[in-house]
C-alpha cells in the first residue's frame, strides 16, 4: 500500500526526517518496501537568458538556465510567468514526475528541429499546487540543489501491511502507528456531516434497508446526498489518489476512494434514481440477502458475472445490482448525469467475501479490506466523513437522517486481564507496568493498572487483539526487541532424549559422494508422460496428480527419482559438461500404500474423514553417463553404480544385496535386473534403452540405479564387530575353469561356498574371459580362493583336498571344466 | 700387450708389466660385466695372468729373491684387487643412479583426477543448520510432504476463510490434501507425538505455486520448535543469535522485528547484520544493513493446545527458516534458480 506523508500529516505533524519515520514503522511491525520522494531528482536552476523560439506561434521560449555552478543548458518552455533571475525546478531527463508513467525524455520539439533536454516544472507537476498554467517559481535555492530542500515535496512510503492488521491500511492507521511510536499526537479528522450540509428534508421515504442475512451483513447504512453536482474533484484530492496508486474518476466516486484511503472502510456510491428505477419502486429499497443460483450482476468492469448462492449481494427490491464487497453494478453506478447519491457503508463477513471473490477471480480495493475482517463500528464514521465530502464538494445537501440496519453486531471485544508478572515471563526482559501501560495507551487501548497487572480495554479497531499474548506483543513491539537479552535456555532436567543417530541419508550421501556422485535435487512433481515413460521404483504405480499445477508439465507427483535425475542429466549434457555420474536422495509419492498413519496423528480420529496420505519412501537414484558408445565402458559405468550400492549395504545395514537379472522396462535387456533383501524388491538397476537415451536428449550411453533406502538401512547406524584377526597363514589358490556362456556367477560362488566349507574363507571371482578361441557360447572364469584354518597351519594337502572339492562341485553345478 | 711371464720363472718386472696393465683395462671398464672379466683374467685362480705369475715362484730357488718377488706380486695383485672393487663401487653408484633416473616421474604432471562427489549447496546449508541446532541439544524430525490442510492449515491457526492463506499460494491434490507449504505443521505432530517438554528441528520440502525469478515452486524450510515451562522472547533471541552468529560469523548481529504470522504470538522477524558489508548499507542489503533470515515467535496458546500441550503450563518459540535463502547469504548465491538448474560445474565449486 501507497501512503502519501502529506495526508498522513493532515491527522499527525510527524516532522522527523524521512528515514526516521520509515524506521519507526519498522521498529513497531510495518513493513516499509521503500519510501519514495516524490519527483526526486529535481533541482533548483536559475533563468540567465530567455529568448523567442522563431517557428513558434504559442510563445514557447528558448530559457537558458543554470544548472550547476558556471552550467547551463537550453531547455523550451511555453510559460508565461518567467523572469531572467527567477529560481525554478528544473526536471532532468530520467525524471520521474508524480502521476506520470515513465520517466521524462528529451522531446523532440518543432518537428525535431529543437529538443528540450527536460523540463521547468509548475506546482502541479510537483504535486504542490493546483496551478497548472506557469512555472513555480522558487523563493530560495541554489542552482543544483535538490528541489526537495527548498520546498516540501511530498513523499510516498510504500507499505506492506500484514493481513491481522486491516486497521493499517489507510492513512490514518498508519499515522496512527507513527504517532504511537514518536510520541506524538494524532488528529482524527471531522466525522459528522456539518449542519449547514444538512438538508431539511428526511431520509425516510427515499432510502430503506432490509438485511436478511446477519451473518454475512452484521450491519448495513445508507446516507442520501441530493443536488449534487458530479464533476471533476478538486486537484488535492487528485493528487492525494493518485499517490495512494488510484485513478480519479469523479468527485462522488473519489470521495469514496478517499475516504477509504483515509478510514479503511471502503463505501459504494449509487445513482439513487437509477437505483429505484432498478427496484421499480417508489423509493430506494436496499435489501441485502445471499445471491440466488444463476443470478448475474454486470459490474463496474462491464462484466457480466454469475453468482452463487453463498455470495452476498445489494439488491434494489428483488433484483441484484451489487457484488457485496467487491464492486457495484453498471446500471446503479454513479456518472455526470447523477443528481442524487445513495451512499453505502457496510460490514461484510471477511471469508464470505473471500470466498466470492476467489470463485469470480475478481479481487477489488474493497475486497481485500473486507477479507481482513473490518470492525463494525467503522461504517457509521466512515459514512458521515463521505457524506459531508461528497455534500461539500458536489454543492449537495445531506438528507437529513441515516438508515443503520445493524442485526448482527459483532461480539464486543472483552477487556484483556494481564497478570503481573505475565509481560516479564512472555517477553523475558523487565517490563514496568506503568511503561506498559503507557505504551498501550498511545495504541489507542484504554488501560486500567492495578500494581502490576493489566486491564486492558481494545480499541474498536483492534479486533486482532484477543488475549495476554497479544497485549505482550503490542508492549513489545512499543518498548522494542532490541531491549531483550539475548539468552540459551535450558536448566538441570531429567534425561529425556539420547543423542540422535547421523540420520540415514546423511549416511547414505557420505558414501555417495565419496564414490564421485555429484547431487542434484530436482522437483517433485513431473510430466505425467515422462513419469509413466521411466518408472524406476514405481514400478506399476499411478502418479498422484496436482489439481492446480503451474502447468501440465509439472503435474504429477513423482513415483520414481529417476526421470528427475535424467532430466538433470541432460541439462548437463546439453551445457557441455559430459561424463557426468549424479544422485538425487528424495521421497516418492506412493498412493495407496501409506501402512500406518504418519507420526503426531492427533488423537481426536478426524484425519479418518479423509483419503489416507500416500506412502513417502526415502529413494535413492543414481546415475552415470559415458560419451563413448560402446558397450566395455557403458558397462563399466553399471558396474561402477553396483559397486557403489554394495558398498552401501555393506556400510548401512552389514549385508549384501542380491541382484537378480531381468527385463526391466526403460532398460537395456541383458543388463538390467531387480536388487533383492530376503526376497523383496528392493531396487532396480541397468543401463537406459537406447530409445529413451535419444527421447530424453541424452547422448552415449547412461547406467542407472535405483534404491529403497528405507528398505535397505537399520534405522539406526550399524553397530561394527571386531574379532581379532586370523594368526595362522593361508593357502592360496587359483582355479580357472570353462563354462557356459549363460552360467550366472552368484551359482558357482554359492557351490564354491558351500563345497569350501569351513576352510574356505574366502573366494573371488577375479577374471572373466570371452574370446574366440573358447567359441561364442563359452567363458572362462578364474577364481582365487583362501583357504585357513583358525587354530593351525592348514597343510597344502588339506587345502587341496578341498579344492577338489570345489572343482567337483563347480563341474556338478554350473557345468564347469577345469582349465589345466 | 705381453705377458710378463717367463718361462723359466717368474720376475718383478714381468708381475709388475701386468699389473699395470690390469690397472689401465680396469680404469677403462664401463660396466661391472667387464670388471668380472678382467678379474677373471688378471686374478682367476687357475688361469688369471697374475696368479699364474705368483703360481711360478715355486720355480725361484733363492730364498731371498724368491721371498722378495712373492711379496712384491703380492702387492701388485692387492692392488688390482683394491682397483677393482673401487671401480666396482663406482659403476655400481653409476648403475644405480641410471637406474634411479630411469625410474624418475615428473611430480609437476597433474595427478590423475581423484574427487569426491558435490553435495547440493542446499543439503550442504541444510547439514550446517543441523549441525548448529544438534549442538542445542535439538533433534531432526520429519513429517509427510504431501500433507493434510487441517496440519498445514487449520491447526496452526488458519482456518478455512483465513486471510493468511493466500499469501501461501497452494498447489492441492484434493479438498483434504496439499503439498505443504511450510514445514509448519510438523510442529503439531511434532508436540502430537513427543509431548512437553519439546526441541526439535525440522528440515524438509515445501511447496508453493510460485514460479519467477526469487521464488521456486519447490524449496526447503527448517522448522525450529522449542516447548517447556518459562521459555520467553530473550531465549528465542539468544537461541537465533547463536545460530545467526554460527553460520554467518562471530561478529554477525541480530535484530528483532515485529511481525505477524498466525501461529506465534507475539511473532518476529529475524534480521542478521549484513555479511558483505558488515552493517554499512551496500546493495546486498538495500542499504539498510540488515538482512531478513527467518520468521519466528512465540508459539500460539491455540498451536499449543492443538497439539496437545497445555498452554497455562508451557511457553514455547518457533522459526522457520528458507534454506535456500540461508544458503544464498552463506555462500554468496545471487540467484535462487542457480540451485535448481543442478549444473554440476556449480555444485562442483564446494
Amino acid at each position: 500500500m501507497k501512503t502519501s506523508l502529506r495526508w498522513m500529516r493532515d491527522y499527525a505533524d510527524l516532522d522527523a526526517p524521512l528515514h526516521v519515520l520509515a524506521q519507526a514503522l519498522v521498529d513497531t511491525g510495518t513493513e516499509v518496501n521503500e519510501v519514495h520522494r516524490v519527483a526526486e531528482g529535481v533541482i533548483v536552476a536559475r533563468v540567465l537568458k530567455l529568448e523567442k523560439v522563431p517557428e513558434s506561434t504559442k510563445g514557447v521560449l528558448f530559457a537558458d538556465i543554470e544548472v550547476a555552478d558556471g552550467e547551463s543548458i537550453r531547455v523550451l518552455t511555453g510559460a508565461p510567468n518567467l523572469r531572467v533571475g527567477d529560481l525554478v525546478p528544473y526536471a532532468p531527463p530520467g525524471v520521474l514526475l508524480p502521476g506520470w508513467d515513465k520517466p521524462l525524455e528529451v522531446r523532440a520539439m518543432f518537428g525535431g528541429k529543437y529538443h528540450s533536454p527536460g523540463m521547468l516544472c509548475s506546482a502541479v507537476e510537483l504535486a504542490v499546487g493546483d496551478d497548472a498554467d506557469g512555472i513555480l517559481v522558487l523563493e530560495r535555492g541554489t542552482p543544483g540543489q535538490p528541489v526537495h530542500e527548498v520546498i516540501d515535496l511530498d513523499a510516498v512510503f510504500d507499505i506492506e501491511v500484514t493481513p491481522n492488521r486491516p486497521d493499517c491500511l489507510c492513512h490514518l492507521g498508519i499515522a496512527r502507528e507513527l504517532t504511537a511510536a514518536l510520541g506524538e499526537v494524532l488528529r482524527e479528522p471531522p466525522s459528522q456531516v456539518p449542519e449547514a450540509l444538512v438538508s431539511v428534508t428526511p431520509i425516510e421515504g427515499r432510502a430503506s434497508v432490509r438485511v436478511e442475512d446477519a451473518h454475512g451483513c452484521p450491519r448495513f447504512m445508507v446516507r442520501v446526498i441530493e443536488d449534487v453536482v458530479v464533476r471533476e474533484s478538486p486537484q488535492w484530492m487528485q493528487r492525494r489518489l493518485r499517490a495512494f496508486g488510484l485513478r480519479p474518476i469523479n468527485n462522488v466516486v473519489d470521495v469514496t476512494n478517499y475516504v477509504a484511503a483515509e478510514w479503511g472502510q471502503p463505501l459504494h456510491a449509487f445513482d439513487h434514481d437509477r437505483f429505484v428505477a432498478a427496484g421499480g419502486t417508489a423509493s430506494a429499497e436496499v435489501v441485502v440477502r445471499r445471491a440466488r443460483a444463476g443470478e448475474k450482476v454486470l459490474s463496474l468492469d462491464d462484466v457480466e458475472r454469475t453468482l452463487a448462492p453463498g455470495d452476498m449481494v445489494v439488491c434494489a427490491a428483488d433484483r441484484a445490482v451489487s457484488i457485496a464487497g467487491l464492486m457495484g453494478g453498471r446500471d446503479t453506478a454513479v456518472d455526470t448525469k447523477t443528481r442524487t447519491v445513495l451512499l453505502e457503508a457496510a460490514s461484510w463477513d471477511g471469508p464470505t467475501i473471500r470466498a466470492t471473490s476467489r470463485r469470480l477471480a475478481l479481487r477489488s480495493d474493497a475486497s481485500t479490506r473486507y477479507e481482513k475482517g473490518l470492525s463494525d463500528t467503522l461504517p457509521p464514521i466512515a459514512l458521515e466523513r463521505a457524506a459531508a465530502l461528497i455534500a461539500e464538494l458536489g454543492s449537495g445537501r445531506v438528507l437529513n437522517g441515516v438508515v443503520d440496519e445493524h442485526p448482527g453486531p459483532l461480539p464486543p471485544i472483552p477487556p484483556i486481564h494481564v497478570p503481573a508478572g505475565f509481560l516479564e515471563r512472555v517477553l523475558g526482559m523487565p517490563v514496568d507496568a506503568s511503561e506498559a501501560a503507557t505504551a498501550l495507551a498511545r495504541l489507542s487501548f484504554a488501560v486500567e493498572q492495578d500494581g502490576g497487572a493489566l486491564l486492558a480495554q481494545v480499541p474498536h479497531f483492534r479486533r486482532d487483539v484477543a488475549i495476554p499474548v497479544d497485549i505482550a506483543e503490542e508492549v513489545g513491539r512499543s518498548l522494542g526487541y532490541a531491549r531483550v537479552p539475548a539468552t540459551i535456555p535450558g536448566r538441570r532436567s531429567p534425561i529425556r532424549a539420547l543423542a540422535p543417530a547421523i540420520p540415514l541419508e546423511e549416511r547414505v550421501r557420505d558414501v555417495v559422494i565419496g564414490a564421485g556422485l555429484d547431487e542434484v535435487i530436482t522437483f517433485a512433481f513431473q510430466s505425467p508422460q515422462l513419469a509413466a515413460r521411466i518408472t524406476g521404483m514405481g514400478e506399476e504405480r499411478t502418479p498422484i496428480r496436482v489439481r492446480n499445477p503451474l502447468s501440465e508439465d509439472g503435474s504429477a507427483m513423482r513415483i520414481s527419482l529417476l526421470p528427475g535425475v535424467l532430466q538433470a542429466l541432460a541439462g548437463n549434457l546439453n551445457r557441455g559438461v559430459s561424463e557426468v555420474s549424479l544422485f538425487e536422495i528424495g521421497r516418492v509419492f506412493w498412493e495407496g500404500e501409506r501402512q500406518v498413519p504418519p507420526l503426531g496423528t492427533t488423537p481426536d480420529g478426524k484425519d479418518a474423514a479423509f483419503t489416507p496420505l500416500p506412502a513417502e519412501p526415502l529413494l535413492l537414484s543414481l546415475v552415470s553417463q559415458t560419451g563413448e558408445s560402446g558397450g566395455d565402458v557403458a558397462a563399466a559405468r553399471l558396474r561402477h553404480l553396483q559397486s557403489v550400492l554394495a558398498w552401501l549395504g555393506h556400510e548401512l545395514a552389514g549385508i549384501s544385496l542380491a541382484v537378480e537379472p531381468m527385463t526391466v522396462a526403460g532398460l537395456r535387456p541383458g543388463r538390467s535386473g531387480v536388487l533383492r533383501i530376503d526376497g523383496t524388491d528392493v531396487g532396480v538397476l541397468g543401463e537406459l534403452s537406447a530409445e529413451l537415451v535419444e527421447e530424453m536428449d541424452l547422448r552415449g550411453r547412461v547406467a542407472v540405479a535405483e534404491l529403497r533406502l528405507d528398505a535397505v538401512a537399520p534405522p539406526t547406524a550399524r553397530m561394527p564387530r571386531f574379532r581379532a584377526p586370523a594368526r595362522y597363514p593361508a593357502v592360496i589358490q587359483d582355479l580357472a575353469v570353462v563354462v557356459g556362456a549363460d552360467q550366472r556367477a552368484d551359482a558357482a560362488l554359492a557351490a564354491i561356498t558351500e563345497a569350501g566349507g569351513s576352510l574356505l574363507e574366502s573366494a573371488e571371482l577375479y577374471d572373466e574371459y570371452r574370446g574366440e578361441r573358447l567359441g561364442e557360447d563359452r567363458k572362462s572364469w578364474t577364481f582365487r580362493m583362501t583357504y585357513r584354518a583358525p587354530d593351525r597351519t592348514l597343510t597344502g594337502a588339506e587345502a587341496q583336498q578341498v579344492h577338489d572339492a570345489i572343482a567337483v562341485a563347480l563341474r556338478v553345478r554350473v557345468g564347469a571344466e577345469v582349465r589345466r | 700387450m705381453s705377458s710378463g711371464s717367463v718361462a723359466g720363472g717368474t720376475t718383478p718386472t714381468g708381475a709388475h708389466e701386468i699389473a699395470v696393465a690390469a690397472i689401465d683395462e680396469i680404469q677403462r671398464a664401463r660396466d661391472l660385466g667387464r670388471l668380472d672379466d678382467i678379474r677373471a683374467r688378471y686374478l682367476g685362480r687357475k688361469d688369471g695372468l697374475l696368479t699364474v705369475h705368483r703360481r711360478s715362484l715355486g720355480r725361484i730357488s733363492d730364498p731371498e729373491a724368491k721371498r722378495q718377488t712373492g711379496q712384491t706380486i703380492n702387492a701388485l695383485v692387492a692392488r688390482v684387487e683394491e682397483a677393482l672393487d673401487e671401480a666396482h663401487a663406482v659403476l655400481l653408484r653409476e648403475a644405480e643412479a641410471r637406474a634411479l633416473r630411469a625410474e624418475a616421474i615428473d611430480l609437476t604432471v597433474p595427478p590423475p583426477p581423484l574427487r569426491r562427489g558435490a553435495l547440493h549447496p542446499v543439503t550442504r546449508a541444510a547439514r550446517e543448520i543441523r549441525r548448529i541446532f544438534g549442538h542445542l541439544g535439538y533433534t531432526a524430525v520429519s513429517g509427510p510432504e504431501i500433507e493434510y490442510d487441517r496440519y498445514n492449515f487449520t491447526l496452526v491457526n488458519q482456518p478455512e476463510g483465513h486471510p493468511a492463506r493466500d499469501l501461501q499460494e497452494t498447489f492441492y491434490i484434493d479438498d483434504a490434501r496439499l503439498l505443504r507449504t511450510h514445514t509448519s505443521p510438523v510442529q503439531i505432530r511434532a508436540m502430537v507425538a513427543l509431548g512437553a517438554p519439546l526441541k526439535v528441528i525440522v528440515p524438509g520440502k515445501t511447496y508453493r505455486r510460485d514460479n519467477d525469478p526469487t521464488h521456486s515452486p519447490m524449496f526447503h524450510q527448517v522448522e525450529g520448535l522449542y516447548v517447556d515451562e518459562d521459555v520467553s522472547v530473550a531465549d528465542l533471541k539468544g537461541t537465533l543469535e547463536f545460530f545467526a552468529r554460527s553460520m554467518f560469523g562471530p561478529s554477525r548481529a541480530i535484530r528483532l522485528r515485529p511481525h505477524h504470522f498466525p501461529f506465534t504470538e507475539p511473532s518476529l522477524e529475524v534480521d542478521v547484520s549484513c555479511m558483505v558489508c558488515g552493517g554499512d548499507g551496500c546493495g546486498t542489503c538495500k542499504g539498510s544493513g540488515w538482512i531478513e533470515i527467518l520468521g519466528s515467535g512465540m508459539v500460539h496458546p491455540d498451536v499449543l493446545r492443538n497439539g496437545g500441550v497445555d498452554p497455562e503450563r508451557y511457553t514455547g518459540f518457533a522459526f522457520g527458516m528458507g534454506i535456500e535463502r540461508i544458503a544464498q547469504l552463506a555462500y554468496g548465491i545471487d540467484d535462487v534458480r542457480l540451485l535448481y538448474e543442478n549444473d554440476v560445474r556449480f555444485s562442483r565449486q564446494s
